[in-house]
């Protein structure tokens, strides 16, 4: 009864040692399938460099040869990038809180110029000063967009939402510069009145659409 | 195994991953065509296979969201989405596949069905699994504010061609 006993447990513990011996060289020969791909993708070298295409502005700041060039410190281009796609990041949300208070400062704009419209002169002092704020956040969202660091890639064959914000851009910033400079003349000259209402109209009707076009 | 056995080869040019994430606004897919695969076979029977793409490889048709998801999964740093098998378990056409998926750095063990179709002279393996992306420590990417679902779909097909 105990050599019984014995034999059954030195078999069960042999059982157990050989699964184990036998699990190893799968895991292994698992790993070692995984590290034929692996040696030769430690860094995605295409990444580490901003893409050639960059807007104008972005260049000038963030170039080879930009006025940031020598923004960081050490050599390490992996953390450098990194750096700059976190400052990206920043950018781009800032650039949507703007997006959003100068759509809404354009709603309020209009609404106190249809008043003003109408023949209620107490409020031309409150659309300047709601004007100016326009001007003052359509500006900041602009920087925003205009001068931060590039995205990692350049691709983008055929048109999409992105393309067509950006498009936007050039039809809303001309109704910004119409509106205000007919916004100066009008005291001289009241015909120029509907001109001024019409751009302003226009940079409102582009600026939401290049807001709803990045749903798609 | 048969002496003149020859193991398949893999087919990069017809294999490819896609991913499908969920946003508030819409929905979108991004797929990767340059996914690398090492395998091991016993006659005509998968045993083992690693698979390794780069999340650069991954479009999804628009430059800009692909750069937001090289920031959200620190693709700079973590260049590469690996899977290697531990265990494949044969079902009739279909596979029980048990492995390691490295995604972000963090590696998670997950099982799912493949589906294996002979068509001509080609294997065709299929299958999908979702991947929760905090639970790989990514931080999910968002828009105009409102973040994208916890939840991603991976769906897969690799094509080996017979000598």
């Amino acid at each position: 009864m105990y050599l019984r006993t014995t034999f059954y447990k030195t078999y069960f513990l042999s059982f157990l040692v050989g699964c184990l011996l036998c699990a190893q060289p799968l895991v292994a020969q698992t790993d070692s399938l995984l590290q034929q791909l692996m040696n030769d993708n430690k860094v995605d070298s295409s990444l580490i460099q901003p893409p050639a295409k960059m807007l104008f502005t972005q260049r000038i700041l963030w170039g080879t040869n930009g006025l940031l060039k020598n923004r960081y410190s050490g050599n390490d281009l992996v953390a450098n990038r990194q750096k700059d796609l976190k400052i990206r990041r920043t950018m781009l949300k800032l650039h949507q809180i703007g997006g959003f208070v100068t759509l809404g400062g354009m709603v309020a704009q209009g609404i106190i110029g249809s008043q003003l419209y109408k023949g209620d002169y107490k409020i031309k002092d409150l659309h300047e000063n709601v004007g100016m704020a326009v001007n003052l956040s359509y500006g900041f969202t602009a920087i925003n967009a205009l001068f931060s660091p590039p995205s990692a890639f350049h691709r983008d064959k055929k048109i999409t939402s992105i393309r067509l914000h950006k498009w936007l851009a050039v039809l809303h910033l001309s109704g910004m510069i119409a509106t205000n400079i007919l916004a100066t003349q009008i005291e001289d000259n009241a015909s120029l009145k509907p001109y001024h209402r019409a751009a302003a109209y226009v940079s409102f009707a582009s600026l939401a659409t290049a807001l709803i076009v990045i749903k798609f | 195994m048969s002496v003149f056995f020859q193991a398949p080869t893999y087919e990069q040019a017809s294999s490819s991953i896609t991913y499908t994430m969920k946003h508030k606004l819409h929905t979108w897919d991004g797929t990767s065509k340059q996914v690398n695969v090492a395998s091991k076979w016993n006659e005509d029977k998968l045993e083992q296979i690693s698979v390794l793409a780069k999340v650069s490889s991954f479009n999804s048709g628009l430059s800009s969201r692909d750069s937001h998801m090289i920031e959200v999964l620190d693709a700079l740093a973590i260049p590469n989405i690996t899977f290697s098998s531990t265990s494949i378990k044969y079902n009739g056409a279909e596979i029980l596949t048990t492995g390691k998926l490295q995604f972000h750095g963090v590696t998670k063990e997950v099982q799912f069905i493949v589906r294996a179709k002979k068509e001509n002279n080609q294997w065709l393996y299929e299958g999908e699994f979702p991947v929760l992306l905090e639970s790989f420590n990514v931080e999910r990417p968002s828009l105009l504010f409102v973040k994208t679902d916890n939840s991603m779909n991976i769906k897969f097909s690799l094509v080996f061609k017979n000598k």
